[in-house]
C-alpha cells in the first residue's frame, strides 16, 4: 500500500515543473560550491606539501638548529569542503618555553577563494538553501491535493490518515534525499579520485555520519512543510507561512542568540576569562623581558607584521650566564607558559560550553543542531581546535623531555650557538652586524649556528595526518544531540498526524 | 445496502446541517437526493465518505457500521464528485492504475486476501485497466494522454472507471450531471444504468429534477437538513415532480412522516 502511494508521490513530484526547477537550482549550487571548495582545498594541500617539505628539511638539519619549527602539524581537513566549521589554524610555531604564540595558514594569503569566516560550504548549502527548497516542495503537499480534489477521492479509500501523511512525508523525503545523495556520493568519489591518501575508515565514517545527519535534517523539514500544509487550506497562505518559518529558523533565531541571548548570558564571563588570559600573557612577557643580560647575552624578540617570535642565544664566553638564564627560564618563564595556556584553554572550554547550551536552547531548530553537529562530525569544531592545541603542546613537551633525557638541556639544546670567530658579545654588537634588521638577525643566527657535538635525534612528526576518530568517538560526540534531533522529529510527526486527523478534507 | 439512521450534523459554529436524516437504499437501486443549495445533500455524502464526522446517528453499508469500522465501510463505497479532479500530471491510465493499486492492496489487507481479482485471472493488469477504460466509453486515443487535456465528460468516465476498479457496491455521486453537455450526459446516464443492472447501488445528489425522475428508483427531497419526502418511481409516475419539489421547498406542503425501522432490525450480528 505505502509502496504504491510512495511510488505515485515520487512520480508526481518528478512531473512537477516547479520541483524540477528547484532541483536543478540545488544541483547547480551544489556543484558550484563544491568546485570552489575543492579549489580552495587543493591550494591548502599544495601549501601543506610545501610546508612539510620545508619542515622535513629543517628536521634533517636540526642538529644545527637551536629551535624546531613544526610548521605543518596537521593535514588540511578534507571535510572543510563540506563543513568549514571553526577554522583550525594549520601552521603553528611552537618553541621551547613558549606557548603556541602565533598561528596562521600561509594559504590564506594567496588563495582568492579563502575568505575569513567563509561560510560558503556544503553545510551552508544544506542549512540555507536545502531547508528552503524542501519547504518550497512540501508547503502545498496536503492543501494542494485538497485544492485539486484528489484528496477527497483518496479519503474515500480505506487508508488511514497517518498512512497518507507517511506517503507525503516519505515522498518528499525520498525525493530530496535522492537529490542530495547523488551529488554527495559523486562528490566523494571525485575527492577520492582527486586527492590521494584521503580514503580511510575515518573519512568514510565522517562521510556516513554527515550523510545520516543530512537525512534527519531532510526528514524534519519534509515533516515541517507537511505540517504547515495542514495548517491552512490555502496553498498561497501556507507558502507565506513556510517562508516565515524558514526566516525564523534560519535567520531570526540564530541572530537572536548572537545578539540578544549570548551577550546577556555569557559576555561578562568570556570577558573575565579573556582578561585572566591577557594578564597571564602580560605577566609572562614581563618576566621574559626581565632577563638579566649579564647572565647570558641577549634575549631578543622581534615582531614583524602579525608575526611574533623569540630567540634566545648565548655565547661560549658567558657559559655561566647562559646556565643561569636556562634556570631562570625553567623556574620563572616555563610555569607562566603553562598558566597562559591554561587560561587560554579556559576561554575555549567556556566557549564550547556556550555552544552546547545553544544546542539545548534551540533543540527544536534543526539548523542550529545541524551546524553544530556537522562540525563535531567533520572535526572542525572548537573542541577539535582545543584538541589540536593540546596535540601541538604534547609535541613541544616531547621535544623538551627528549632534550632533558639526552642531557642537552644544560648545553645548547634549544639555544642558538654563535661561533667564537664572530665574537658577538652582546645584543648591541649583534644588532650592528645585521645592520638593525631584525629579520636578518634571525637569518644570522641560523647561518652561524653549528656544532657537531649537539647532534640529536628528533621525534617523528607523527601528526602529519588528519585527526583520527573511531566510530564510537564520533557517535559519542554527537549522540546526545542526535537523540534531540530524533525526538524533535518524533514530536513534529505526532503534531502533524494529530493536525491531519482533524483536517477538513472536503 | 445503505442505511442512514437519525443522522445529525451540527457544525462547530452551531449551524445545524442535518437533523435526523434517515435513508434506506436497497441493493441495485438508483437513489436521487434533491434539494436546494444548503439542504444537506452534500453534507450527507461527505459524512458517508468520512470527510466529516457525524454529530449523531450512524450509517451502515452492507451491514458495516461507520462508527464501528469506518475503514472497512469506506472500502464499500466509491465517490465521484461534481468535478472529477485527478492528477493532472498523469494519464487517464496512470490515474486509474494508481487508484487500482491502493484499492487492491487495501482490500487485500482488510479482507485478508479473500477478494476476487479479475486482473489476475486471465488478463494482465494493463489489459484489465485498459478494458475498463474502454468499457466506460473512453476512446483509445485518450487512454495514454495527460488528464489535463481531458474534457469534463472524459474525466467523469475515468472517475467511474476508478469507482469500478475499486469494486465498491455503493457509488456516491455528487452532482454528476452538472456541466456535462447533452451527449456526455446521455452517455453517462447509460453508464449508470449499466452499473445498476450489474448490481451496483447508486446514491446521487442532483439539482436536475427531470433526470432524477427519469433515472432514479427512489427520489428523496431534502430541505434545511431534513428529509421532507421520499417516494418511489412508481409513486411519482403520474405526478409532476417539479411541482412537488417546489411545494416542499417553498413550504406549501408539510414534510412526510418517516417510517424507518429501528437499528436492530438490520444489524447483522
Amino acid at each position: 500500500m505505502l509502496k504504491s502511494l510512495l511510488e505515485h508521490e515520487l512520480n508526481n513530484l518528478l512531473k512537477s515543473k516547479r520541483i524540477y526547477t528547484t532541483v536543478i537550482m540545488f544541483l547547480l549550487l551544489f556543484v558550484s560550491i563544491f568546485v570552489v571548495r575543492v579549489i580552495d582545498y587543493q591550494k591548502q594541500v599544495n601549501q601543506y606539501i610545501d610546508d612539510v617539505l620545508q619542515n622535513e628539511e629543517g628536521l634533517r638539519s636540526a642538529e644545527n638548529y637551536s629551535f624546531i619549527n613544526p610548521r605543518a602539524i596537521q593535514q588540511p581537513i578534507v571535510f572543510s569542503i563540506y563543513n568549514d566549521g571553526f577554522k583550525i589554524p594549520r601552521v603553528l610555531n611552537i618553541q621551547y618555553y613558549e606557548p603556541i604564540i602565533y598561528a596562521e595558514s600561509l594559504n590564506e594569503e594567496d588563495n582568492i577563494f579563502f575568505i575569513d569566516n567563509n561560510q560558503l560550504d556544503i553545510t551552508f548549502l544544506i542549512t540555507f538553501f536545502l531547508s528552503l527548497f524542501i519547504l518550497l516542495i512540501s508547503y502545498d503537499s496536503v492543501n494542494g491535493e485538497k485544492r485539486v480534489g484528489t484528496l477527497r477521492i483518496l479519503m474515500t479509500y480505506p487508508l488511514k490518515r497517518q498512512t497518507f501523511i507517511l506517503k507525503k512525508m516519505f515522498g518528499v523525503f525520498f525525493f530530496v534525499a535522492i537529490t542530495f545523495t547523488i551529488p554527495y556520493v559523486i562528490s566523494f568519489v571525485s575527492i577520492i579520485y582527486m586527492f590521494v591518501n584521503i580514503l580511510s575508515i575515518n573519512f568514510l565514517l565522517s562521510a556516513f555520519f554527515y550523510w545520516l545527519l543530512t537525512m534527519l535534517f531532510i526528514l524534519f523539514f519534509s515533516l515541517l512543510g507537511i505540517f504547515i500544509s495542514c495548517c491552512s487550506t490555502n496553498p498561497n497562505r501556507s507558502l507565506v507561512y513556510s517562508l516565515l518559518v524558514w526566516i525564523l529558523f534560519r535567520i531570526v533565531l540564530p541572530i537572536s542568540w548572537d545578539y540578544i541571548i549570548y551577550p546577556r548570558l555569557y559576555d561578562e564571563q568570556v570577558l573575565h576569562l579573556r582578561t585572566i588570559q591577557g594578564d597571564k600573557q602580560y605577566e609572562k612577557t614581563r618576566v621574559e623581558f626581565d632577563v638579566n643580560p649579564h647572565w647570558s647575552g641577549n634575549f631578543i624578540q622581534y615582531s614583524g607584521e602579525g608575526f611574533y617570535n623569540s630567540w634566545v642565544f648565548a655565547f661560549k664566553e658567558t657559559m655561566d650566564g647562559r646556565d643561569q638564564l636556562l634556570r631562570y627560564m625553567y623556574d620563572e618563564v616555563y610555569p607562566l607558559t603553562f598558566e597562559v595556556e591554561q587560561a587560554r584553554d579556559d576561554v575555549i572550554r567556556y566557549l564550547i560550553n556556550t555552544e552546547n547550551v545553544k544546542n539545548w536552547v534551540f533543540f527544536f531548530n534543526p539548523i542550529v543542531l545541524f551546524n553544530n553537529l556537522s562540525m563535531k562530525i567533520t572535526g572542525n569544531s572548537r573542541g577539535d581546535y582545543l584538541r589540536f592545541l593540546h596535540s601541538a603542546r604534547e609535541l613541544r613537551n616531547e621535544l623538551v623531555s627528549l632534550g632533558i633525557e639526552e642531557g642537552w638541556l644544560l648545553d645548547y639544546r634549544f639555544n642558538a650557538y654563535v661561533p667564537e670567530k664572530y665574537n658577538v658579545l652582546d645584543y648591541d654588537v649583534l644588532y650592528e652586524q645585521v645592520e638593525g634588521d631584525y629579520e636578518r638577525m634571525g637569518e644570522f643566527v641560523h647561518e652561524f649556528i653549528g656544532d657537531d657535538r649537539y647532534e640529536m635525534r628528533l621525534p617523528v612528526f607523527r601528526r602529519y595526518e588528519q585527526p583520527i576518530y573511531s566510530f564510537g568517538e564520533i557517535f559519542e560526540r554527537i549522540f546526545v544531540y542526535l537523540v534531540l534531533f530524533v525526538v524533535s522529529i518524533v514530536v513534529l510527526w505526532v503534531m502533524t498526524w494529530r493536525k491531519f486527523l482533524k483536517y477538513d478534507v472536503r | 445496502m445503505l442505511k442512514i439512521v437519525e443522522l445529525c450534523k451540527t457544525y462547530e459554529d452551531g449551524i445545524l446541517a442535518l437533523h435526523n436524516v434517515c435513508i434506506d437504499i436497497v441493493k441495485g437501486q438508483i437513489f436521487a437526493l434533491l434539494g436546494a443549495n444548503g439542504a444537506g445533500k452534500s453534507t450527507t455524502i461527505n459524512i458517508i465518505c468520512g470527510f466529516i464526522p457525524a454529530s449523531d446517528g450512524d450509517i451502515w453499508v452492507d451491514d458495516i457500521s461507520l462508527k464501528d469500522n469506518p475503514r472497512l465501510m469506506r472500502s464499500k463505497i466509491a465517490y465521484l464528485s461534481e468535478n472529477v479532479m485527478l492528477y493532472d500530471n498523469f494519464t487517464g491510465y496512470q490515474n486509474l492504475k494508481f487508484f487500482a493499486d491502493i484499492s487492491h492492496s487495501e482490500k487485500r489487507k482488510l479482507e485478508k486476501g479473500n477478494i476476487s481479482e479479475n486482473m489476475e485471472k486471465s488478463l494482465s493488469q494493463k489489459e484489465y485497466l485498459t478494458q475498463i477504460l474502454r468499457d466506460v466509453g473512453l476512446q483509445d486515443d485518450f487512454i495514454h494522454v495527460n488528464i489535463s487535456k481531458y474534457s469534463k465528460g472524459m474525466r467523469q468516465k475515468v472517475g467511474i472507471a476508478i469507482a469500478l476498479v475499486k469494486d465498491a457496491p455503493l457509488l456516491l455521486l455528487d452532482e454528476p450531471f452538472s456541466g456535462l453537455d447533452p451527449k456526455a450526459a446521455y452517455d453517462f446516464q447509460k453508464l449508470l444504468y449499466k452499473l445498476r443492472n450489474e448490481g451496483k447501488t447508486i446514491l446521487m445528489s442532483t439539482h436536475d429534477i427531470f433526470r432524477a425522475k427519469e433515472m432514479a428508483d427512489i427520489i428523496c427531497i431534502m430541505k434545511e437538513g431534513e428529509v421532507v419526502m421520499t417516494k418511489t418511481r412508481d409513486e411519482l409516475e403520474s405526478e409532476d415532480l417539479n411541482k412537488i419539489y417546489l411545494d416542499y421547498i417553498e413550504g406549501r406542503v408539510a414534510p412526510m412522516p418517516l417510517n424507518m425501522p429501528s437499528i436492530s432490525n438490520f444489524v447483522v450480528r
